[in-house]
């Protein structure tokens, strides 16, 4: 009998736990794991001896509490980890979802697996098979799931139905962690979660290997990165199937590669995949339009740019600032996970860490751009602020050329900048040519019913850099007008919001798949990552009104 | 022609304040569940009766953009008013009005209205910045005040009703004083005001958003 007088001193995980404290004779203090109904496992000795202990003396009133415990345990969620002290009678706001048998399966199956076989307790995670966990939309698709009907989902489904799985792993860090999911499948791998206790251990492993593939490098930003590398050889070490061997290879390749610097962001250079360029024939109208991978173009009659230190933008040509622009932000793009752009973390207040890619694409966009607007203001000659704002609109017209969409943002910004704007004298030079292309591109960027000209863009220029800010604007939207839950029951995962963020990922993903490699000029790699501007955006505006005082009403 | 006048008014504040919910609240846009659900409907657009003339508040949410600060004076240009919002739950939210009232002022356009509002008054046992204290804030810079609550509609309509109506009644006044023709009352009989800089064109609207 394993109900001894020794404490059980299981350490227990998860939002899932109750800690129920019994007197059953001597003092026994359990910790239970789960509220959820558990089938008989085939092996599982069957031990009856505290449920109906628990039963039969369930009057009394410390062990009422107990008894009260595992089934409110089972029955709705537990918000923390201290005991509950409903009584049946306080918490019946819900039509109960399981019978005492089921518990009771639950508790033998748990207490033999837990005693027998050593598994740690969050390993188990049991799931629920009652149909209210699972609704579904008036087409008949998946609304409103718990987790364990969605790993279910993705085990019998996941090939078959319409990108269920890609939805699945593109948003599964917004409704759970890597720990909990990799420990669900491991658990449906072993055959604990249903009444025919068929194993899945093939699928399981297809869709570790496809998360191991895809998934790996969320756990660079997760904590219990360790622990979960621990499950997981565990787990395929035990394992008969040859293709566990797989998983085993990618993770340890992985562990190898990521010793050195996992987050080492920026200078990555995997080989790119490449592809034609679809040009916005409107607004290039340079007869170079099918060489923009050719290149590069160096200043004029200078072969030593490279020995001198200092770096003037103005002396190259806009198109090979552009492409280089395009490298760098394509180096920032193929960065950004899923994991990122999910749960709003892009939004947290230390999103250097919980979304550090975004963070650093966002840096630069507007680093450069505010140098750009110092640059301009650097001149206290009006023609050489006219010439710089020239050679930007340029830069810009060659950015929309090499569908770099989120440089033309950043550059627009500093033209745009009201410390520039402003200055009349200045803007007065400009020829003719170039203002019509300003404003075309103004258009084109306009932010005009959502953005509606530059998604249009976007859609139409296969292996563009899309302007990230869209995407953040759609994903914000999403999450603040569908709730991540069910409103009447929290453990119910609202699937249509996952599909809407799954969409974006995916457009995302699309771009990040089709961006087109172009020569480097290291000296224009490390000059354009670096440039920083003297001044504050304050600062350069009362630049602005020295290099042009507001009594100038020219 | 579906409205009379056409008011730009942009939307902002720190990023969790709700900027969303109120505009969602106000316009009564309903999220459209296609692909791409942030297009295909005039999500932030809603027309007013004022006066007898139809208003109509074209506005702009780029909640998720609060970062991308190389490119809030394209966002503010044309804007006839401005919603500022904080999060009375939130102090950091309401230390963070001066940076917005800054910006504005530097990268929005002259005459811009303003508004100050604290959102998610619902949330009263949160509550983390007092009424009073909003109020003196707004005093201080002159703008009007109130707080709403997206989650239970408080006060929502009243934000941004008042807001296009003082911004009409503003550029009235503006349009008077300003030295054009005197007798010129058909402004306020379906003829489009003269706004400050030209928003959107209506007619890409009248398209577009089919109300």
């Amino acid at each position: 009998m394993i109900l001894s007088d020794e404490a059980l001193p299981w350490v227990v995980g998860g939002g899932a736990l109750v800690v129920v404290a019994v007197t059953v004779g001597a003092s026994i203090v359990y910790k239970l794991v789960s509220r959820r109904r558990y089938l008989a496992h085939r092996d599982s000795g069957v031990n009856t001896a505290l449920l109906e202990h628990l039963e039969q003396t369930k009057k009394s009133a410390p062990k009422q509490i107990a008894y009260n415990t595992i089934m409110d345990s089972t029955q709705s969620t537990p918000a923390s980890h201290t005991p509950s002290t409903h009584t049946p009678v306080q918490q019946s706001h819900k039509p109960s979802r399981h019978t005492s048998s089921n518990q009771k399966m639950f508790l033998q199956l748990w207490l033999n697996r837990t005693a027998n076989e050593g598994y740690p307790l969050e390993d188990i995670v049991i799931g629920l098979e009652t149909p209210d966990h699972i609704q579904h939309n008036s087409d008949g698709s998946l609304k409103f799931a718990t987790l364990h009907k969605l790993v279910e989902n993705l085990i019998k489904n996941g090939n078959c139905q319409h990108f269920f799985k890609e939805e699945f792993f593109a948003t599964y860090t917004s409704f759970t962690t890597p720990n909990k999911l990799i420990t669900t499948l491991i658990s449906f791998s072993n055959g604990f979660h249903n009444d025919n206790d068929v194993k899945h251990e093939s699928v399981c492993l297809d869709l570790i290997e496809f998360w191991c593939r895809n998934n790996l490098n969320d756990l660079n930003l997760c904590t219990d990165k360790e622990r979960l590398f621990t499950t997981l050889f565990k787990y395929v070490n035990k394992s008969d199937l040859a293709k566990s061997k797989n998983v085993a290879s990618i993770l340890s390749t992985h562990i190898k590669e990521a010793q050195p610097a996992p987050l080492q962001s920026f200078m990555v250079n995997t080989p790119l995949q490449k592809k034609e360029v679809n040009i916005q024939d409107d607004l290039v109208n340079d007869s170079e339009d099918s060489e923009l991978e050719a290149g590069p173009i160096y200043p004029e009659g200078d072969s030593d740019f490279q020995t001198r230190n200092e770096f003037n933008i103005l002396e190259w040509s806009p198109k090979e600032i552009a492409r280089q622009l395009t490298i760098i932000e394509g180096n920032l793009l193929k960065q950004i996970s899923c994991y990122e752009l999910c749960k709003s973390r892009y939004l947290e207040h230390n999103m250097d860490k919980s979304a550090p890619h975004i963070a650093e694409s966002i840096h630069f966009f507007n680093n450069f751009s505010l140098w750009l607007v110092s640059l301009i203001l650097t001149f206290d000659d009006v023609e050489m602020r006219a010439a710089t704002i020239q050679f930007l609109i340029e830069l810009v017209e060659q950015l929309v050329g090499f569908g770099n969409f989120n440089s033309t943002m950043s550059v627009l910004g500093a033209i745009n900048n009201s410390a520039v704007t402003r200055l009349k004298a200045t803007n007065e030079l400009l020829p003719e040519e170039s203002i019509e292309m300003l404003e075309a591109v103004n258009e084109l960027t306009s932010s005009a019913k959502k953005f509606f000209n530059l998604r249009e863009a976007v859609e139409g220029t296969p292996g563009c850099i899309p302007f990230l800010g869209i995407f953040l604007t759609d994903l914000s939207l999403i999450e603040s007008v569908n709730k991540d839950k069910k409103v009447d029951d929290v453990e119910l995962i609202n699937w249509n919001r996952c599909k809407y963020t799954a969409n974006i990922c995916k457009q995302l993903q699309v771009c990040q798949s089709g961006l087109v490699k172009y020569q480097e000029i290291e000296f224009l790699q490390t000059h354009l990552r670096s440039v920083v501007s003297e001044l504050s955006e304050d600062d350069l505006y009362e630049r602005s009104l020295c290099v042009e005082p507001r009594s100038n009403k020219a | 022609m579906d409205c009379d006048v056409l008011y730009k008014v942009v939307v902002i504040g720190d990023s969790g304040v709700g900027k969303s919910n109120l505009i969602t609240r106000f316009t009564q846009g309903k999220f459209s569940k296609d692909s791409k659900p942030t297009i295909g409907v005039e999500f932030g657009a809603k027309t007013i009766e004022h006066e007898g003339i139809t208003i109509k508040g074209q506005i702009w949410d780029t909640a998720g953009q609060e970062r991308f600060r190389a490119i809030s004076a394209a966002y503010y240009r044309g804007a006839n008013g401005a919603l500022i919002v904080y999060d009375i739950t939130n102090q950091e939210t309401f230390n963070n009005l001066n940076k917005w009232f800054k910006e504005i002022e530097n990268q929005g356009e002259n005459g811009c209205l303003n508004v100050l509002v604290g959102n998610k008054c619902d949330l009263d046992h949160l509550r983390q910045v007092q009424t009073e204290d909003g109020r003196t804030f707004a005093e201080k810079h002159n703008v009007s005040f109130m707080e709403t609550s997206a989650q239970d509609n408080t006060n929502v309509d009243l934000a941004f009703t008042s807001l296009l109506k003082e911004i009409y009644k503003n550029q009235k006044k503006g349009k008077k004083t300003g030295g054009n023709t005197g007798g010129d009352s058909s402004a306020e009989k379906g003829k489009e005001i003269n706004l400050h800089e030209p928003v959107a064109q209506p007619t890409e609207d009248d398209k577009k958003c089919g109300c």
